[in-house]
């Protein structure tokens, strides 16, 4: 534990010395176990415990000011920091001054727009744009991360854009891009908020991942089967429709089997609820017609949508693409292969870090600024020497772990005979269940619709009842009155006023009679209605009661999930845990075997030793060198040359300038924060030409295999739009170098600027040297040195 | 544990080879060893020839009619105009369209039995490129990409897949392997883009600012080094070499007499380009000729077509086999689908995916082979029916590719081509 508190210790001090800091690599021991350290303390320092724990080799040493100020640059606003950014950051000697530009960059417009443009790519991955104005996409997201939005309602409302909430109505772009179609939905649902890629179960069970199941893929479609694209046929604009129906079944291409009703349930996690019951014609809050998209009363996607935030994948999905995004490479990865022959590098790790962004209400800035804090992300990249290591202290390290694998490979056959129980169990119920649940909701639905007409019967009865007493009372004073006026004639014989009287009365009694008449008939016909729904009613309800008697109770089926579900869990994180047990007997085998072969054969151990140092950097022990995405290259290499901050600073003063309508009707406390989208909107915008160019040239989907092409290369060398920022015009790079007359300034503005750093003596002495010497024209040497250090592994790379 | 990079792929090995051998792959190569290749490029050229297999695809868009090309049905309700020819093959006959093709059938083999299932123009080009059924949210890499990635010896400098094609912006996509092996295009012949210096940088600026930035990743990598920053340094160094070989991208570098021979319309001059690639070991070159989409007046649209076709692709063909590269290249001429054996009110056929046509020949095939039949009038597959699928394996097979086998990307495995189908077993040599 004592060489544990060196490393804290050199972290504390780290803000005042790490500029000059030739820090050793520190050896771990390993002592203790990594849940006992990760419980309490701030999470940044709780990551670090878990990850130094588990730890075999050596810990790099924190990474110098100048190495951080353009890592952390990169990573929260996605371009290099600016020469003056360099120059304070170098000039500043608070102790906290790291943690403070963490909390500045998170609070930074631009940290806004390079978020914003990371989830579009996580979640669009390049698709063309449709359906919906890519402007109200970017908006959507800018608003949603300046808003703090967390992110499980961001992914709530990507699956279920609410239609009476306008104000997130871009968000059905997600849905929408991928024309709605239930298996692209169902694949991209599954990989991107649950990290588990069941494409290949999409036909038969996967045939090369032994816990992706067919059923599995058709319980996340069932949730999204019923959505389907709408195009309002007079604005031909396209909508997202629901139906209030339709149920998935499946059949495996290779075995034949299938099931005739797949129930909806989240792969590996929690079913559906019960759905609710509507009465034949009573299923849509707004029915579909010719120019109206259908909304259900009750919308699977909706519950699917409601149910992300409690499940465990997609906790640990949404954790694990986050620390993907700041260290370069997931804990899981890839990171939609989650599944136990592909565990976590870490599995306390991961589970700590989903637990705490749940915890932390999926807030994206407390969670990336805990990551950022962490010594792990501060390290330096550079290799280790093999000095480091000590020998004699890993060979007694292998030996602990190995004692340690015993117990953990012990503990799994029990584990996973309780999962297969617990399997076969739900297996039986939901057999049971695929039988019976359309039965019972069809039933269920009959009996709902057989009361409604019950209930109809029933008031119509009651209703011409009444009317039956008025009619009947009419006739009765009518009748009263022909006596009283027949007594009237006998008196009076001669007043044939009176018996004409009668006579209109008498007249009068027979149309109210026939009134009665019909009206009796009509009481018989509903009381007939009646007397069938009541006698209809006890039978569907004898059938449906016969039916809940063989079906599995809900909250059984809910039981035996649940245990499936704490069974796999289990198993997983026992596999896990073996497995990270393995590799670190295996890199202490390594060391072990470079050690033997350093003397005999050094180009052997030269291999051991970079494969350790690839290793030690998925274990977090040394600073990852991570590949710019393409935006990041972009916006760098313009940041490099001084074309980027011209052009935003224009856009900015034309926005204040002349403010737009929707600006100047703000309002005023709302103005800032409008503002401030709307200029990172319109970088987005203005960017978005040299973007495009850079992503098709490089790539750009997180997690792609880094790859270099010619085509890049030759990009980056003949292009008239890299050769172009290279020329003198303007205020760019080129013209300021050009402008010092000093080769020392000269040198060192020019590793400022690309760099990020200052120039060390041997690169002064050496490019000075090669200046001064040059007869050739001075802005042609000047536009070589800027395209050399642009091109460079330096700049290509965040280091 | 696994080791942390895909080990598997030709890029990554090269990049673990260079560590060993310190920077001859490297750095070394932008100083000292491009001047070797730029003196002696047809040298350089012929000692790597024969290293690896080739494809030529020729994509014939808008769906060819098998009826007027490789599956003649004269004299019948479906038939039309034209008469069956005898070839170099006994036995095997071919359209009267197609003289020049028939004399070099002994070279190439019909497959006659495709049902591809399908008529819509989109869905067959991915299909037929891809031996994939069209999945929503799945995309699958072109054959190029495929090809590319599995043959391109790691040290190759050229695009590993090029398409050659009329104007337009299309490229043959490499999906999840990534955009190394997307097409390099070549729009109506023209050289790849960016293979042409800016007229203010000189070969020698170049070599300066190259050797410069050497320089500055030397002293990068004494810090640190990995199979990426190898593999983007190595990006640069092949960039030079490519430069150094940019004239194996013109057309108009061919002799007088080859040019005559393969006449100046697009589609000679795509195949007289593709000779020169495939003389120059690219693995994979797709040229594409449009349109056969022929609705209304078929049969006059086809004498044009094919009568564009017919010399150039036989003169092709001839090439390859005197020059031995036919040993070790895959031709293939395919389309989206073929044509209805129906002739419509406006003398044209429709899209047909039931019973249709493809043509292949060269390395790994059997030479003048018959796959299949379709029956009297064409209307029906009788005998082998096979799809995209079972093409796909069998290009792959035929150049030496394990088509069972699984790439690894970015610690993902995808089949190479779709695990429900299996090879031509019969065509294969």
């Amino acid at each position: 534990m004592l060489r544990l508190a060196w490393s804290v210790l050199l972290f504390v001090v780290s803000g005042l010395v790490a500029q000059t800091t030739t820090a050793a690599f520190l050896p771990t021991d390993g002592q203790g176990s990594p849940e006992s350290q990760s419980s309490t303390g701030h999470l940044h320092s709780r990551i670090d415990r878990v990850i130094e724990a588990a730890a075999v080799g050596p810990l790099a040493p924190i990474c110098t000011d100048a190495e951080f100020l353009r890592r952390v640059c990169l990573d929260l606003t996605g371009v290099i920091p600016s020469v003056s950014e360099v120059n304070a950051f170098a000039a500043d000697n608070a102790a906290s001054k790291r943690q403070r530009l963490i909390d500045q960059l998170l609070a930074s417009p631009e940290f806004i727009r390079h978020m914003a443009v990371q989830l579009d790519v996580m979640l669009l991955e390049r698709r063309s744009d449709k359906h919906v104005p890519e402007a109200d996409w970017e908006s959507y997201l800018l608003n949603s991360i300046a808003d703090r939005k967390p992110l499980d309602q961001l992914f709530r409302e990507l699956i279920y854009p609410n239609p009476d909430d306008q104000s997130i109505s871009a968000a059905a772009k997600f849905l929408l891009s991928r024309e709605a179609e239930p298996n692209a939905v169902t694949r991209d649902i599954g990989r991107l908020a649950l990290g588990m890629d069941l494409q290949c179960a999409q036909c038969h069970d996967h045939p090369l991942i032994d816990e992706y199941y067919q059923q599995d893929y058709f319980g996340l479609f069932a949730f999204v089967q019923r959505t389907s694209l709408f195009t309002d046929p007079a604005s031909k604009k396209v909508r997202l429709a629901e139906k209030p129906a339709g149920e998935a079944s499946f059949t495996s291409v290779f075995t034949g089997e299938g099931r005739e009703w797949a129930r909806p349930r989240i792969p590996r996690g929690t079913s559906a609820p019960e759905e609710p019951v509507f009465v034949e014609g009573g299923e849509y809050q707004v029915a579909p017609a010719k120019n109206v998209p259908g909304v259900p009363k009750y919308s699977r996607r909706e519950v699917l949508a409601e149910m992300l935030a409690e499940n465990v994948w997609f906790q640990r999905n949404l954790a694990n693409r986050l620390w993907a995004m700041i260290f370069g490479r997931g804990i899981v990865h890839p990171p939609d292969v989650h599944h136990s022959a592909n565990p976590p590098s870490n599995p306390v790790l991961l589970n700590l870090l989903a637990n705490e962004l749940k915890a932390g209400d999926f807030d994206l800035r407390f969670f990336l600024q805990q990551l950022a804090l962490t010594r792990a992300y501060q390290r330096s990249s550079s290799a280790p020497q093999p000095e480091v290591l000590n020998f004699a202290d890993i060979a007694a390290r292998a030996e602990r772990l190995a004692g340690e694998q015993q117990l953990a490979s012990a503990a799994i056959p029990p584990l996973k005979a309780a999962l297969q129980q617990a399997q076969s169990d739900l297996a039986a119920a939901v057999t049971v269940e695929e039988k019976l649940r359309p039965k019972l909701t069809e039933s269920a639905k009959a009996i709902a619709t057989a009361t409604f007409r019950q209930q109809t019967a029933q008031n119509q009865s009651r209703a011409v009842s009444e009317k039956l007493k008025l009619e009947e009372e009419q006739l009765r004073v009518v009748n009263e009155a022909i006596q009283q006026i027949q007594q009237s004639v006998t008196q009076l014989p001669d007043e044939t006023v009176l018996q004409e009287a009668v006579a209109v009365l008498e007249k009068h009694v027979q149309s109210v009679t026939k009134i009665i008449n019909s009206t009796q008939k009509e009481i018989t016909k509903a009381q007939s209605e009646l007397s069938m729904a009541e006698m209809e009613l006890p039978r569907l309800q004898l059938l449906h009661a016969e039916l809940e008697i063989a079906a599995v109770p809900a909250d059984r089926i809910a039981e035996l999930e649940a245990r499936e579900i704490n069974s796999r869990i289990q198993l997983d994180e026992a596999t896990a845990r073996l497995k990270a047990l393995e590799s670190q007997l295996a890199v202490c085998s390594q060391i072990a075997e470079f050690e033997s072969v350093r003397l005999t054969d050094p180009a052997r151990a030269d291999l051991i030793w970079q494969d350790l140092t690839e290793q030690w950097t998925i274990t977090g022990q040394i600073a990852a060198l991570k590949p710019l995405t393409a935006e990041q290259l972009a916006a760098s290499a313009m940041r490099a040359v001084g074309v980027l901050d011209p052009q935003i600073a224009s856009l900015r003063s034309k926005l204040e300038k002349s403010p737009p309508k929707s600006l100047m009707e703000a309002a005023e406390t709302d103005r800032d924060r409008l503002q401030t989208v709307l200029l990172q909107s319109q970088i987005i915008n203005q960017l978005r030409t040299t973007m495009r160019q850079f992503v098709t040239t490089y790539g750009g989907l997180p997690a792609e295999e880094f790859q270099a092409t010619v085509g890049q290369a030759l990009f980056f060398g003949n292009s008239s739009l890299i050769n172009d920022w290279l020329t003198s015009s303007d205020d760019r790079l080129s013209v300021q170098l050009a402008r010092c007359s000093d080769n020392q300034e000269l040198v060192r503005q020019l590793y400022l600027s690309i760099l990020s750093r200052p120039a060390d003596d041997g690169e002064q002495q050496e490019l000075c040297q090669m200046l001064s010497e040059n007869n050739e024209d001075r802005n042609q040497i000047i536009r070589e040195l800027i395209w050399a250090l642009l091109s460079s592994n330096e700049f290509r790379f965040n280091y | 544990m696994k080791c942390p990079y895909a080990c598997e792929s030709a890029e990554h090995l090269v990049s673990r080879r260079s560590f060993l051998d310190g920077l001859l792959t490297g750095s070394a190569l932008a100083t000292t060893g491009l001047t070797g290749l730029m003196a002696g490029l047809p040298a350089v050229a012929s000692e790597l020839r024969s290293s690896h297999k080739r494809v030529l695809n020729i994509f014939l868009h808008g769906g060819v009619s098998q009826l007027e090309s490789w599956d003649p049905k004269p004299n019948t309700d479906t038939g039309g105009p034209f008469s069956a020819i005898a070839t170099s093959v006994p036995g095997l006959q071919i359209c009267e369209l197609l003289p020049h093709t028939a004399k070099q059938m002994h070279h190439l083999s019909v497959i006659r039995s495709l049902n591809t299932k399908n008529g819509d123009h989109g869905r067959g080009q991915v299909e037929m490129t891809t031996g994939h059924k069209q999945i929503p949210g799945t995309d699958y890499p072109h054959l190029g990409a495929v090809v590319a990635k599995a043959i391109t010896p790691a040290e190759f400098t050229l695009p590993g897949h090029v398409l050659i094609r009329g104007a337009g912006t299309s490229m043959n996509k490499a999906a999840y392997l990534g955009p190394k092996f997307e097409s390099v295009v070549m729009n109506n012949g023209q050289p790849p883009q960016f293979t042409e210096r800016p007229k203010d940088v000189t070969p020698e600026i170049d070599q300066r600012r190259n050797a410069l930035r050497t320089r500055v990743n030397d002293r990068f990598a004494e810090r640190r080094r990995t199979a990426d920053t190898d593999a983007y340094t190595f990006s640069f160094d092949q960039a030079q070499n490519l430069l150094a070989q940019r004239d194996v991208f013109d057309v108009a570098r061919e002799s007088a007499a080859d040019q005559q021979r393969y006449g100046s319309s697009e589609f000679g001059q795509h195949c007289l380009l593709a000779r020169r690639l495939l003389e120059h070991d690219v693995p994979f070159v797709q040229i594409n000729h449009s349109n056969y989409d022929t609705h209304f007046e078929n049969f006059d649209f086809h004498i044009e077509q094919l009568g564009e076709f017919d010399l150039p692709f036989a003169t092709l063909i001839a090439d390859l086999a005197d020059r031995g590269l036919l040993q070790d290249t895959l031709v293939v001429v395919m389309s989206e689908f073929g044509r209805t054996p129906k002739i419509n009110a406006r003398y044209g056929r429709d899209h047909w995916g039931t019973a249709w046509s493809v043509l292949l020949g060269g390395t790994g095939v059997q030479p003048g082979a018959i796959i299949g039949s379709t029956n009297a009038n064409g209307t029906a597959v009788t005998d082998r029916e096979v799809d995209h699928g079972h093409l796909f394996h069998t290009i792959l097979q035929a150049v030496g590719v394990d088509s069972a086998g699984e790439f690894v990307v970015g610690g993902r495995t995808f089949p190479l081509a779709d695990p429900a189908k299996g090879p031509i077993q019969e065509l294969l040599s």
